[in-house]
């Protein structure tokens, strides 16, 4: 007949806390490499170049350089991580949390920030020093032809 | 004279993990013949082969089964690395052996745990995925995922493990050891599991070998196709290696083979975490498959062996791409291990060839 | 690292039968078969070993008309993939163990994997099955 060999196992288990934890009631601890879902965190660094589009193997990601946005379809996503590891500006990053249950599956969209006055400025006279100096290196090779070669 | 019936088993079934149907052609409790049909979960992966290129198509090979993923996406991996002759740094074959023998430990465990709800001992089934929870924690810390990774790919692994995290699994795995022997007499010792699973669904060693079956449903009729003896990728560092072998036959050999199967992969793992080089982890792919190659590669799965197929034709995409999975494999013997044992046997012999339908039919 | 180690025969229809009564003959384990859809045709992949160590891939080219002998009688295992292979290539083959005659797989269209969505195959065999799919050029396949 033999003894009962779990015996052991049962009494530790009667008096011990349980194994499982009531979510969603009590929030996990999750890890730092728990694949969560995908954010865009720096959408000023982002240039918008659709690495991460071209990369990703369920197309949920999609970028418009003529609208400045990126978006994503959360749903869509199986956290691959292949866009966190093409983006060459570092701008996405794989959150530990899940995406949240819902009704319907919707696109999240951001959009690239308005600059500031002082940034605009800078912009601009960084494009005008560009330009004067591709103006002064055209003027130089014209000279350069016009001259007789020594 | 007996009267036959014929009685449907699945694809709805409690002990299936996955859905397969069987007729069983019964006669007074006893099955003559069974006949197999699968196709619930086709989902034609082979064909999205040309939709997603070779570095997208890892994922979806991971994603084939929930218990395989990892040693679906390590074969895809190591077959296109054989058809491109990518080196793999040895850092990453380390990695990529540690956690396909995870994925091996948590594939037993969850295994047992099915088997002993088959036959109706529900604390032990509940005890063995307490057990396997850790085994997915270290998955989760590791690799952010817990039963599909996304952590091989062509040219290497995509996460590195360092050495301190391999320290805290070793640890780990000594605390799932000592709590595994605690329930193993439970399966190998208990007087009623014995008789459920003792002399039931006999299959000689001949006859596993014409039936050409693989993994441990073999290794347990003493046929040996193990394809670690091999010693290819990351298991040419092991000092030794040998398969678990066993001459029952029957279901209770099985058993004994995968239980005995969870203490040498930890050991195998505790084994190479200790002489793990450094390195890189990652040898990226340059270049596409040229046209006109082809390769295949066989890689030994916790549910036997697993052959894999691609070709390649000068673009991104392959031109095509095969899995054999174990257990199309094993249907074969499946249906010659039913034939002549009692109606209530039948989700115990069913189990024991360990079916993972969905690898069956991609 | 050991390398693994395959080989890859091409054979003609005609020897199969014998090639599987040798194999058979020699105690080696069946592997696998599979059908690829090429230009005009497929190609038929039988997979054995002989010794464990070296993987024989014998490869047979076939047409849609051409009727392929069976090697289940031989090698139990093999009628999973005879029937799946008749179901979704379409390849005609005779004597298969356990024959479910094109019912194997419910599934819903003849032949998926013979459909054609590569330009060079739309010419050739699947039209016998009645594949009217309009051939897409795929983007990136020019790369």
């Amino acid at each position: 007949m033999g003894t009962f060999k779990l015996a052991g196992t049962s009494m530790k288990g009667l008096f011990s806390k349980p194994a499982t934890k009531m979510y969603p009631v009590v929030v996990p601890e999750y890890f730092e490499r728990t694949a969560g879902h995908i954010e865009n965190v720096d959408m000023k660094s982002c240039i918008l170049c659709g690495l991460c589009a071209r990369k990703c193997p369920t197309g949920c990601l999609v970028v418009d350089k003529g609208a400045e946005t990126w978006s994503i379809d959360p749903f869509g996503c199986i956290t691959c991580g292949s866009c966190v590891r093409a983006c060459p500006k570092d701008c996405l990053v794989m959150q530990r949390t899940h995406t949240e249950p819902a009704t319907d599956k919707r696109r999240i969209t951001v959009k690239k920030p308005e600059l500031t006055p002082e940034e605009k400025a800078a912009k601009a006279a960084a494009e005008a020093e560009k330009a004067a100096r591709i103006a002064a290196a055209k003027a130089a090779a014209a000279k350069k032809k016009a001259e007789p070669a020594s | 004279m007996a009267k036959q019936t014929i009685i449907p088993f699945g694809p709805q079934h409690p002990v299936l993990p996955e859905p397969v149907h069987l007729d069983l052609v019964v006669e007074d409790e006893t099955v003559v013949q069974a006949i197999p049909r699968i196709g619930f979960v086709h989902r034609g992966l082979e064909k999205l082969v040309e939709k997603k290129d070779y570095t997208q198509f890892v994922f979806v090979t991971e994603r084939i089964c929930g218990i395989c993923s990892f040693g679906h996406s390590l074969g895809y991996s190591q077959t296109i690395e054989h058809l491109m002759g990518i080196e793999v740094p040895p850092r990453a074959e380390y990695l990529r052996v540690i956690l396909h023998e995870l994925s091996r430990v948590h594939s037993h465990l969850l295994w047992l745990g099915l088997g002993a709800d088959a036959f109706g001992f529900e604390n032990l089934f509940m005890q063995c995925w307490r057990i396997r929870e850790r085994v997915l924690d270290i998955f989760e810390k590791t690799t952010g995922g817990r039963v599909v990774l996304s952590a091989c790919n062509v040219g290497g692994t995509l996460y590195d493990i360092d050495d301190e995290t391999l320290k805290g699994i070793c640890a780990t795995l000594d605390v799932v050891r000592r709590e595994y022997d605690a329930i193993l007499g439970a399966f190998l010792n208990d007087y009623s599991v014995r008789s459920r699973l003792e002399g039931v669904g006999y299959l000689s060693q001949q006859q596993a070998r014409d039936l050409s079956i693989v993994g441990p449903f073999a290794r347990a009729s003493n046929v040996n196709n193990d394809v670690r003896c091999l010693r290819q990728g990351g298991y040419a560092y092991l000092e030794s290696f040998e398969p678990i072998m066993s001459d029952g036959g029957d279901c209770l050999a099985r058993v004994i083979v995968r239980a005995k199967e969870v203490y040498q992969s930890i050991d195998i793992i505790k084994e190479l975490a200790a002489k793990i080089p450094a390195g890189p982890v990652m040898n990226a792919p340059k270049g596409k498959p040229a046209a006109g190659t082809q390769a295949s590669m066989r890689l030994e799965q916790p549910r036997g062996e697993c052959y894999y197929y691609a070709k390649g034709n000068g673009s991104m995409f392959l031109e095509r791409m095969r899995i054999r999975t174990p257990t199309s494999q094993n249907l074969g013997g499946l249906v010659v291990a039913l034939a002549g044992c009692d109606l209530a046997d039948v989700p115990n012999i069913v189990l024991t060839i360990d079916p993972c339908i969905s690898c069956t039919e991609r | 690292m050991a390398a693994y180690q395959d080989t890859f025969t091409s054979i003609p229809l005609s020897e199969l039968a014998t090639l599987a009564q040798s194999k058979k003959d020699e105690g080696a384990r069946f592997i696998n078969i599979h059908a690829a859809t090429v230009a005009d045709g497929f190609v038929l992949t039988y997979t054995f070993t002989s010794n464990e160590t070296v993987t024989d891939n014998c490869q047979v080219h076939v047409t849609a008309d051409d009727v392929v002998p069976a090697i289940s009688p031989l090698f139990l295992a093999a009628f999973v993939f005879e029937n799946e292979v008749h179901d979704l290539f379409g390849i005609n083959i005779e004597g298969i163990a356990v024959d479910f005659k094109g019912d194997f797989y419910q599934i819903s269209i003849e032949t998926p994997m013979a459909v054609p969505t590569k330009p060079e195959h739309a010419t050739a065999v699947n039209t016998k099955y009645g594949a009217t799919v309009p051939v897409k050029q795929r983007k990136g396949e020019e790369q």
